[in-house]
């Protein structure tokens, strides 16, 4: 059960030819999908195409009218495997992950496909999450495509665009013998557009079919002597059958300057940047809302092969031209300073010279390097009022264009760029010069506010143990996962030394396997367990006899990605097995010490880890804890209470409270849960000045609050309410009796306090 | 030039992950599209932001000038400094967050922020006083926008049982920064079908507010303190008469309304001779003061020492759990309706320490000291406690508790912290007549003591490690200790260990 249910959306999976759909990058490549005669689709989820996958699984019912097989698969790498389905039939397959972290995972399967090449149509949709809102390290996914000759398309990010773009790959794909990656950024995935629609195409030949009747060819098995083959093919008949096909099916595209413009220059870019740039262009007054622009672009949607003939032909005649590469390293910029050397085109070449050698592109930097690119080559073509506020953008680039590199490496700093942007808009007459607020004061007044553990997340309770244990034992060595459990190194936490790949955080820890003062802990989430931590975590640990403690998140779904299931998913679900106990896996790869705890119980998760911490049992200590993700919990439980309560039916809701006078403001709670709703409030003492602990009616009375109170010893202002509805008639008697006794007593104790009274 | 006659709107909103931006950016774009315009939005979901600042990012473009073009616009993908129409803030800091960010300019940016706070972990995980003054951001916000819509509209949507998402939809109805009419918003609102009604309403009374030609609400100041009462004409009780003509004969005027408030506060907690306690403890110090000095140290002693006599102990814990407007107070929090019932469990783990400090003086240093009673004492509160103070058993174990007051004095916590608060008493006066400042520094170093069990112990580790170099200082000190105490105090409230305390007192 995923976070966000598609089950709406999908039904316009079934719209026809010519009907206008309004939707998300997302659902607009399944629907394209579905009208390229795909057979069989798969992947792993992962931001920013995790949608991707829920919108297949909502579809279910849709693909298999269309006789359209979906494998959700373990991992990116058995996606990749899965497409070998294309090597011998001509099937048109897809699959989807977030790259570069997926890509990695896949490489060897996708290095091994392309050798042999694919007769079906093989499609790979890469989410590039790089740049903000990145959750991973800041890779290119180009460089896969060179090193196993795939080729890469970076379409411009409109839904039209976009959608074509699945279209062609597969014929790309299938032109070349070659498997087709298509990459789309982050905002990509999820821009919300419109586009129109085809009528779906039921594949010509069917995964079953393909089955029923098998065919092979040796020759395109990874073996020797075969391989030998597989690279000339590669160089020889595959590659000039791609550029080929992009040239005269014109997928690069070729914008002439408007009435007035100039093509002395030329502007070289991905397609993925198309809207920034002209954007940037647009502020520059060197372009219209419409993309026509002064300046002659090239707008690469295939970033890999190049075409060569194209870009000579783009630049030749030309005095100057800007290459716009995002990311490093840029090979695009260096395949063209080649193409022109070897052509002998004298055109200057500008890129990572005058834009940031990394970081994303966005609408500031771009703007910015065009900006420097026209100073040092048409300094006319830019308006007045432009001019005076850049004097500096001019000296800059100048000094670069005589150097014709970057003297330094420079990346982008948007908040310089935008206290300069500041700095002239509190410029206007509006705002009094004087008694104007420095805008550096806004460096106190922003803390950060990194993503964290939601509201009653199961994963912070397993935290607070184990930096309550902390207290105890002294600091451990943690070695951390990917999932949301990573959020743990962030504060109050501050638990984890490194994260090296999904479902190897015990694979990280391995070098540790020595006797010590105190033991590494290494953390996994039941999601990367499954991809692949049961192998390259557990088995290699128990095959080592690693001595180390072992924690795997059992939150019944892989959360960090959406809340996709897994295998230990602890609910029914269509068309999935699940409710497969981690706890048997790791016993059947032979682990002995394994204990499972209810993550909100921070007692015992305390006591279970010191246990795991001095037993002189050999082996890992592996310990489950369990505990739904709330999002999801939520999700199921909601309906069912509000539900109950309607029928009349007894329901008891729980939620923290903190008695504002009986805490002293020390927070010392705070900094073992970190939730949301345990916040602070100003102190109702008028003689206090600290805020006190408060706890905002988001709560979700998952405990840990009094949990953390008793196991820290922390305070005695902590309060569970149990609000009760529909009270039974056992309920109404007792507490008629209750408030009786209490009133009276309570009663006696005002008449106390009255005779003194104020 | 021509290309900026003809250009999209540009609409950013500055949220936190699980806030609803999703919602908002959705009724912007059903608006615009049944109204003639075209609309892209943007967003970042997924793990990178699970509660943390994202943006949502929207452009409009008129179909008109579609038309009149005959060509697709270029909608961009990401907000660009200078270039931001309108910029909604979700919460306080995040309308900052833009503001440091650039999409905030006095030309052409029209604002709509919420003034409500969601405190980030870093402020909230302080010892203190870690929050960030959210009236300079709104001042900031004034300063830098074109136009600024300010108030709490968390607040208002909440008064409406909805979401603040509806509340910032009604301000932007309000600015008329959108080419749409308040009926075309409500239109939006109706055609997502989800929780119509409540949202309508939050979406209403935000429109209203916004409306208002007031530019923004100064949020309400946090009590500081020259806001106590003035002195009452007359009281309920004999003894309240005497506490308070007390106040008026012996306290100077600027420290009247805060001691008032002590007397009141330390009769609630002991009795009134515990109040007339206090101003004897006072007297002595204010006549040393003087009006030159604005009573500066009267007050601040005239605080921290109400404040310590007021210490936490077992016996004030059971009190203030089973008052009944305490009961009231936490149905009103779980916003329970009259047909529901609340039953409270208390979450109580005592230490042997806080046992044995609510024995009579000799029983408890018996007890402390006897490894025998010790162990019997902590095998009996080794685990905490759930007390449910609403039912009888646990009800009635408070009120016990609670009716030890009359013998609080003869506690061992009282010797013990009477006896500290006669030490320091008597440090701030020597230090008084020796550098003023200095003995204002000491009396504060009183909020180090707070917390319970172990955060209480080192709260006054630190304060007896301060309390040692004063000591030295008064015996042979020269000039000033002042700027000493105040970083030493400043430390010992910063990060969770005493590391940045240990390396103060270290330099």
């Amino acid at each position: 059960m995923a976070e966000r249910s598609f089950k709406k959306e999908v039904q316009i999976l079934r719209k026809g030819a010519g009907e206008e759909l309004h939707v998300e990058g997302i659902l607009g490549v399944t629907k394209a999908l579905l009208q390229s005669g795909v057979a069989y689709v798969g992947g792993y989820q992962g931001s920013p195409i995790s949608h991707l996958m829920d919108v297949l699984n909502d579809a279910q019912e849709i693909l298999e009218e269309l006789d359209v097989h979906f494998e959700s698969n373990a991992s990116e790498a058995t996606a990749a495997a899965m497409l070998a389905a294309s090597v011998n039939y001509p099937l048109r397959g897809a699959v989807a992950w977030k790259s570069t972290v997926g890509t990695n995972v896949a490489s060897d399967a996708l290095a091994n496909l392309a050798s042999g090449g694919v007769k079906g149509g093989a499609l790979i949709v890469v989410g590039e999450d790089y740049g903000e809102g990145s959750s991973i390290m800041q890779e290119r996914s180009h460089a896969f495509a060179m090193k196993s000759q795939m080729w890469l398309l970076d379409p411009r990010p409109n839904l039209t665009s976009i959608t074509d773009s699945v279209e062609w790959g597969f014929q790309l794909s299938e032109a070349s013998s070659t498997p087709v990656m298509l990459e789309l950024r982050i905002r990509a995935c999820h821009v919300h557009g419109s586009f129109t629609a085809k009528d779906n195409v039921r594949p010509p030949l069917t995964v079953k079919e393909a089955m029923e009747n098998p065919e092979r060819d040796t020759s395109r098995i990874v073996l020797p002597p075969s391989v030998f083959l597989h690279e000339k093919e590669k160089i020889e008949d595959r590659l000039p059958a791609a550029i080929d096909f992009i040239k005269t099916n014109k997928l690069n595209e070729f914008f002439e300057p408007r009435n007035g413009g100039n093509d002395k220059l030329g502007i070289i870019l991905q397609g993925g940047l198309y809207n920034t740039l002209i954007r940037a262009l647009n502020i520059l007054g060197l372009a219209d809302a419409f993309g026509n622009s002064d300046i002659p672009l090239y707008c690469m949607n295939v970033t890999y092969p190049y075409v060569d003939d194209e870009i000579i032909e783009f630049c030749r005649g030309k005095d100057a031209v800007l290459v716009v590469e995002e990311g490093q390293p840029d090979y695009i910029e260096q395949a063209i300073n080649k193409m022109l050397r070897n052509a002998d085109v004298a055109t200057r070449l500008h890129g990572k010279g005058m834009l940031p050698v990394y970081g994303e592109y966005q609408g500031q930097p771009l703007k910015e390097g065009v900006e420097k690119f026209i100073q040092a080559e048409a300094p006319q073509m830019l308006k007045a009022e432009v001019l005076p506020a850049n004097d500096a953008g001019v000296a800059n680039a100048s000094t670069n264009d005589s150097a014709n590199v970057s003297p330094v490496v420079q990346s982008f700093d948007p908040k310089a760029a935008a206290q300069d942007v500041i700095a002239k808009a509190t410029a206007q007459p509006s705002a009094k010069a004087d008694n104007l607020i420095p805008l550096t004061d806004l460096d106190e007044l922003v803390p950060p506010r990194p993503a964290g553990f939601c509201v009653g997340c199961p994963e912070r309770p397993i935290f607070s143990a184990i930096k309550q244990l902390q207290f105890e034992k002294g600091e451990f060595h943690v070695s951390a996962d990917i999932g949301c459990h990573l959020f743990s190194i962030l504060p109050p936490f501050n638990l984890g030394n490194t994260t090296m790949g999904y479902g190897l955080g015990g694979a990280a820890g391995s070098a540790f396997n020595v006797d010590g003062v105190r033991r590494t802990i290494n953390v996994m989430g039941d999601g990367g367990f499954w991809h692949n931590g049961l192998t390259s975590s557990i088995g290699s640990a128990v095959f080592n006899e690693n001595d180390n403690v072992f924690l795997i998140v059992d939150n019944n779904y892989s959360a960090a990605t959406g809340g996709q299931d897994v295998l230990s998913s602890k609910f029914y679900v269509d068309h999935r097995s699940t409710q497969n106990p981690i706890k048997k896996a790791v016993q059947g790869v032979g682990a002995k010490w394994v204990r499972v705890v209810d993550t909100y119980d921070v007692e015992t998760v305390k006591a279970t880890f010191k246990e795991a911490m001095e037993t002189p049992i050999k082996g890992p200590k592996i310990i489950i804890a369990q505990n739904e993700c709330m999002l999801n919990k939520q999700r199921r439980v909601k309906p069912q209470v509000r539900a109950a309560m309607k029928d009349g039916k007894r329901v008891v809701r729980e939620r923290f409270f903190v008695d504002d006078e009986t805490c002293t403001g020390d927070h010392a709670c705070i900094r073992l849960s970190g939730c949301p709703s345990l916040t602070v409030k100003e102190n109702p003492n008028p003689l206090k000045s600290d805020p006190v602990a408060y706890v905002d009616n988001d709560c979700l009375g998952c405990g840990l609050c009094g949990a953390n109170a008793h196991s820290a010893v922390l305070c005695p202002s902590f309060v569970r309410a149990e609000v009760i509805s529909n009270p039974s008639k056992m309920d109404n008697f007792l507490h008629g009796i209750r408030q009786k006794v209490i009133g009276f007593l309570q009663a006696k104790l005002q008449a106390k306090i009255d005779k003194h009274a104020f | 030039m021509t290309e900026q006659t003809v250009k999209p709107i540009t609409i950013a909103i500055s949220a936190m992950g699980g806030q609803g931006g999703g919602v908002l950016s959705n009724w912007i774009r059903d608006l615009a599209e049944t109204n003639g315009y075209v609309a892209q939005s943007t967003s970042v979901p997924g793990v990178a932001q699970r509660t943390g600042a994202t943006i949502y990012y929207l452009e409009l473009f008129s179909q008109a000038a579609m038309k009149e073009a005959d060509q697709e616009p270029v909608l961009a993908m990401t907000p660009v400094p200078g270039d931001v129409d309108v910029l909604i803030a979700a919460e306080l800091v995040e309308a900052g967050r833009a503001l440091q960010r650039g999409f905030v300019s006095a030309d052409r940016t029209t604002l709509i922020a919420t003034t409500h706070r969601s405190y980030t972990v870093a402020e909230r995980q302080e010892k203190g006083n870690g929050l960030v003054d959210g009236d300079k951001i709104v001042q900031i916000a004034e300063q830098q926008a074109k136009r600024l819509i300010a108030f709490d509209m968390n607040q208002v949507a909440i008064e409406n049982g909805s979401v603040i998402s509806s509340a910032l939809f009604g301000a932007l109805a309000a600015s008329d920064a959108l080419p749409f009419n308040k009926a075309q918003f409500e239109a939006a609102i109706e055609a997502g079908g989800v929780a119509v009604a409540s949202s309508l309403a939050a979406f209403n009374a935000a429109y209203q507010k916004g409306r208002e030609d007031k530019a923004w609400e100064q949020k309400q100041q946090s009590v500081s303190k020259e806001a106590f009462a003035s002195l009452p004409a007359e009281v309920a009780s004999e003894s309240a008469r005497e506490l308070l003509q007390r106040v008026k004969d012996e306290i100077p005027e600027v420290c009247q309304g805060l001691v008032f408030e002590a007397v009141k506060q330390l009769v609630d907690y002991q009795d009134p001779e515990y109040a007339h306690e206090y101003l004897d403890r006072l007297k002595p110090l204010i006549s040393e003061d003087s009006s030159e000095q604005e009573y500066l140290l009267s007050q601040e002693v005239a605080r921290q020492l109400a404040l310590w006599m007021a210490f936490q102990d077992t016996i004030r814990v059971a009190e203030q759990k089973i008052r009944a407007d305490r009961f009231e107070k936490i149905r009103r929090e779980v916003k329970a309706n009259d047909a529901q019932m609340v039953y409270p469990v208390e979450f109580l783990h005592p230490r042997v320490e806080e046992i044995c400090d609510s024995m009579p003086k000799a029983l408890g240093q018996w007890a402390l000291n006897n490894s025998f009673a010790r162990s019997c004492i902590s095998a009996l509160f080794s685990h905490g406690r759930k007390l449910q103070s609403a039912k009888l058993s646990g009800f009635l174990q408070l009120y016990f508790l609670a009716s030890m007051k009359s013998g609080r004095r003869k506690t061992l916590r009282y010797f013990h912290e009477n006896n500290n608060i006669e030490a320091w008493l008597e440090r701030v006066q020597k230090a008084a007549s020796k550098d003023y400042q200095t003995a204002f520094e000491i009396a504060k170093c009183q909020n180090l003591i707070k917390g319970y069990s172990d955060t209480h112990a080192r709260g006054y580790e630190n304060f007896n490690a301060i309390m040692a170099e004063v000591d030295t200082w008064l015996a042979s000190g020269q000039g000033s200790l002042a700027d000493r105490v105040a970083s030493l105090n400043k430390a010992a409230l910063t990060g969770e260990d005493r590391k940045a305390f240990e390396a103060e007192l270290a330099a």
